[in-house]
């Protein structure tokens, strides 16, 4: 007398070979993917612990991440090197040119310096002379000018 | 179910951390038991191998969702059970749930072990699971080969603990007849 578990059991044993060689094959597929991911964890700690890598780390993490955002960056920059060369090559020659005119740019201000003085000179006379045309205020006035009762 | 040894749920807690021989011995411990049952509901046996082989990964892939660790067969089972499912590529359909046989279904019917059938019952009993419809078949299957409760079959096989109890109890009843029937 059997079980119908012992009877159905009994009936599959002969598939138990090629159940082995999948059991094995899925244990060394799982074994694979131990050593594989350990492998990986170890590299990666001894790369953290080396200084080239740090090295390498940065440049990969700071510029090679961000590459598009350096290289944009440094065309801006270019650009505007560019731009503020071609406006300093479009200013006229500075006052290495115009020494000879040096006499003449004189006279000309000596004569700016004249005509400030005249033009300033009738402004302030009249104030001197002529008297406020507004009342000065009742503290201006003085003492002697109350009447004690 | 059968009883889960402590050291199979050690076992489950060595394949958590990725131990190879903790795999090995728990597929050792499932390969038959599931081949059967993946066999006896598919009849194909290259096609059974297969579903044995991407049960075995994904239970090595998947491990982090098993909850409890005394309940690997039966997540074991369920996975497979899926495969079957995705196998034949036919929408699950539910069954109404009889509640008139619900009420008549015997509470002390004996268990797995105790059904005890003559050399000459062996291949009317293989006649009777072909004979049954699928969804009879595979909870009578997990019933026998494993021994899982209602409840585990019910969650390998994603159906209610009622329409279980009641596919149970038809395929009990039609095995029942077939012992007494023989002389």
């Amino acid at each position: 007398m059997k079980t119908p578990r012992q009877i159905l059991l009994e009936r599959h044993r002969a598939a138990e070979t090629k159940l082995d060689r999948i059991r094995q094959d899925v244990v060394a597929q799982i074994h694979r993917s131990q050593q594989s991911d350990e492998a990986v964890t170890s590299s990666q700690t001894d790369d953290r612990r080396s200084p080239e890598s740090f090295v390498a780390r940065l440049w990969l993490e700071l510029i090679w991440v961000n590459r598009s955002f350096w290289a944009g960056l440094s065309a801006v920059w270019l650009i505007i090197l560019a731009l503020n060369q071609a406006a300093a090559e479009g200013v006229p020659a500075g006052p290495a040119g115009s020494m000879a005119d040096v006499p003449a740019m004189l006279a000309i201000v000596q004569e700016q310096k004249r005509l400030a003085l005249d033009l300033s000179e009738p402004a302030i006379r009249p104030s001197l002379e002529t008297p406020r045309p507004w009342p000065r205020p009742r503290t201006d006035l003085g003492l002697s000018n109350l009447q004690i009762t | 179910m059968l009883a889960v040894s402590e050291s199979e749920q050690t076992l489950v807690l060595d394949a958590r951390t990725g131990k190879p021989e903790a795999w090995d011995a728990l597929f050792r411990r499932y390969q038959l038991p599931l081949y059967v049952y993946v066999f006896e509901l598919v009849r194909n046996e290259q096609a059974s191998l297969d579903i044995v082989q991407e049960s075995f990964i994904n239970a090595a892939r998947y491990l982090e969702r098993l909850q409890v660790d005394a309940k690997f067969g039966s997540w074991l089972f369920s996975i497979a059970h899926q495969k079957c499912l995705q196998h034949w590529r036919k929408p699950k359909v539910e069954e109404p749930f009889d509640a008139a046989e619900f009420e008549q279904l015997a509470e002390d019917d004996p268990d797995p072990s105790e059904w005890l059938l003559r050399k000459e019952q062996e291949e009317d009993l293989m006649r009777l699971l072909n004979q049954l419809p699928l969804p009879h078949r595979s909870v009578l299957l997990l019933h026998f080969i494993e021994e899982f409760s209602l409840e585990e079959i019910a969650a390998i096989t994603g159906t209610l603990l009622g329409t279980v109890k009641s596919r149970l109890h038809y395929a009990k009843k039609a095995l029942r007849k077939l012992i007494e029937d023989t002389p």
